[in-house]
């Protein structure tokens, strides 16, 4: 559903009939109707079939009440259930799940500029299984069942996935200089190396297995209103540093010497951006388990329809992902009801195709060969 | 006279520990349009970065516009010289508007967006270098003269005092290399400083008036045709036999390495048929002196 504009202005390229500012727009607009209609539609969805009206009515009444407008509502009925399901279950799972596509892909987008690869993304970085070896850890040390519980998973989740990062960085600075070959071949490294660790740790883990292994599925199961405000200043922070510095993301496209030449510090500003688009990725992981594809391709998605300015794409990247992953949840929930489908074996399923479409568009292969001049 | 846009003060700059540039001390007068010249590996894509701060020296001093490089910062650095390196690969999908739009970037403090002050500027750019017609189309689909004079076009909306470019013709064919060099010359001729590396002589002979020498990281000579472009020096920088015929009016009218068997090359030519006897230049190593290509 979300395909529809973007694979058609795709499809018709630059020289077709359409303006790029007209398929911007077509696209700003088409996300502005469709990612409220999806919210509403996957809460309204499962289960107990909620219709969209009361949906809308039920979180309006949360909302005020959040706001501590205390409306009467009903009062001395009993709780009722739809309400319930709605504020309780639905709204934080389908927030939570927004939130975390919007992550993925904005630092999918950022780590591909400032790597200059399109190949990059959260995952095949190492930030993922990175940020999954920090939990299970976080898991082994029985660190969930302490006091600060609610921190220490995403806290260690975003260690690992920072120091998996920063290994496949240094790694393939020293090697190559920040060829993009050799940090996508000193990413699947370290993506190995730490995987290899994970299943060490899982070897060791005894009683605590389960409950990696149901980690490690992903998925937003479990989400509550307080996992959306564990990883909030996780992903603030994160987010805040990556769209604040679009211009150096567009500056670091072009590479090292050139983005000095335009007057940003090349070093300083991909680490902040490897930072903040770690810290992201490690506050999805951390709430989700690893999440694979979404990171990979919507930026290329959204980079099709809007173009590669980061200004426009940034944005376009975050509300697609965001979409994308309430209806891949929705999905996951609901194809096999009553049991759930962990939601990256359907963002896997659907994401494998559709890069290998994109890798056959004309051009868009040279990419990956370099000048296509 | 001396009126430096780039000074730099007994330079010693490399890699890793390795030492590229050895004591360089060399300055670009305002207004001159100077070729950086000199074999493979002697310094020149490293002396162009220590002069645009991207590379920091292990010692000596840069000044730029009589400021010392290492207190500014590089957005500044970015307003006094406009760098343009080697041509890499097109990247991403960016239209050719946003790409010199980029070159607005040192003046927009902070979060701001480029505005219609800057559109003008980049417009302008994009006319001095006849890419105006080509603000649409994304890089990738330009071919290699439209992409350098983009990178060009990008630099000009910096606004910058000088112009450095790291073999601006590298990778295009005659007509693109007239083309570019010509346009050079046309924004000298408007007062803009140019510094540019050339590997090829015989085209750098028909353009330039200012010639720096580097070989093994230390400038051999410096001046006009006659002090720089002479038999002795350049066979000396370039480690192999090198000719130049001129004409009755003293003219360069070309550059040649003689091969042993007689038969004489053009200089590139002849420079790759005697690489493999040459040192392998030691900055090369460690494939960081030249971008490394995609």
């Amino acid at each position: 559903m979300a395909r529809v504009p973007a694979g058609k202005a795709g499809s018709e390229g630059t020289a077709g009939h359409t303006t790029p500012a007209a398929r911007r727009r077509w696209f700003a607009l088409a996300l502005a109707v469709l990612l409220p209609l999806a919210l509403v539609m996957a809460i309204g969805f499962g289960s107990t079939r909620i219709p969209a009206g009361e949906v809308v009515r039920i979180i309006g009444v949360g909302a005020r009440r959040a706001v501590g407008l205390g409306l009467p509502v009903a009062p001395g009925l009993p709780p009722d259930t739809a309400e319930t399901i709605v504020l309780l279950i639905r709204l934080p799972r389908t927030l939570l799940a927004a939130v975390c596509g919007a992550a993925l892909s904005v630092a999918g987008a950022a780590f591909q500029a400032v790597f200059r690869n399109p190949l990059a993304d959260p995952y095949i970085l190492g930030a993922s299984s990175g940020g999954a070896l920090g939990a299970a850890a976080a898991i082994l040390l029985g660190l969930p069942a302490t006091p600060l519980a609610r921190l220490s998973l995403p806290a260690a989740a975003f260690v690992g996935a920072l120091l998996a990062v920063m290994l496949a960085y240094t790694l393939a600075r020293r090697a190559g200089g920040g060829s993009p070959v050799v940090l996508l071949l000193a990413g699947v490294v370290v993506g190995a190396w730490t995987s290899s660790l994970l299943s060490l740790l899982m070897y060791f883990s005894g009683r605590f297995l389960a409950q990696i292994v149901f980690w490690l599925m992903g998925g937003f199961g479990g989400a509550t209103w307080r996992s959306l405000a564990i990883v909030s200043p996780y992903m603030l922070a994160g987010g805040f540093v990556v769209v604040t510095r679009t211009k150096e993301l567009n500056a670091l496209t072009m590479g090292d010497d050139a983005a000095m030449g335009m007057g940003v510090d090349a070093e300083r500003s991909r680490r902040l951006l490897v930072a903040g688009a770690t810290l992201l990725t490690a506050a999805a992981v951390a709430v989700s388990g690893p999440i694979g594809f979404v990171g990979l391709i919507v930026p290329h998605l959204v980079r099709l329809v809007v173009g590669a300015d980061h200004w426009r794409l940034l944005p376009g990247a975050a509300a697609t992902g965001a979409l994308l992953m309430v209806l891949a949840d929705t999905a996951a929930r609901t194809v096999l009801a009553p049991s759930e489908l962990p939601v990256g074996i359907i963002t896997a399923l659907l994401g494998g195709p559709f890069f290998l479409w994109l890798l056959t568009r004309r051009g868009y292969g040279a990419w990956f060969g370099g000048a296509r001049r | 006279m001396s009126d430096p846009v780039i000074e730099l003060r007994e330079i010693h700059a490399g890699y890793q520990g390795d030492s590229v540039l050895h004591g360089v001390t060399f300055a670009v007068e305002r207004g001159s349009f100077g070729a950086l010249i000199g074999p493979n590996g002697g310094g020149k894509t490293t002396l162009l970065r220590v002069a645009c701060r991207i590379l920091r020296p292990y010692a000596g001093e840069v000044l730029l516009a009589g400021l010392p490089a290492a207190s500014l910062r590089q957005a500044t650095v970015a307003k006094l010289i406009g760098f343009v390196p080697q041509a890499t690969s097109a990247s991403f999908e960016f239209s050719v508007e946003e790409a010199v739009l980029m070159g607005r970037y040192p003046h927009l403090e902070g979060f701001r967006r480029p505005g219609r002050t800057d559109l003008a500027l980049a417009e302008q750019a994009m006319e001095a270098t006849g890419t105006l017609q080509l603000r649409d189309r994304l890089l990738g689909e330009l071919s290699g003269g439209e992409f350098q004079r983009v990178i060009l076009a990008r630099s000009l909306a910096q606004q910058p005092e000088a112009l450095v470019l790291d073999e601006p013709t590298a990778h295009l064919d005659l007509a693109y290399q007239a083309e570019v060099l010509d346009l050079l010359r046309r924004l000298n001729g408007h007062g803009l400083t140019i510094l540019a590396v050339l590997h090829d002589l015989n085209l750098a002979v028909q353009y330039f008036d200012h010639y720096t020498l580097l070989s093994g990281g230390q400038i051999l000579a410096q001046g006009g045709s006659g002090d720089v472009l002479r038999d002795d020096i350049l066979s000396r920088a370039y480690g192999a036999d090198i000719a130049v015929d001129r004409a009755p009016d003293g003219r360069v009218v070309r550059v040649y390495a003689q091969a042993g068997n007689g038969a004489s090359l053009s200089s590139i030519a002849g420079r790759d048929a005697l690489g493999g006897q040459r040192k392998a230049p030691a900055a090369l190593r460690a494939g960081e002196v030249l971008p490394v290509k995609q």
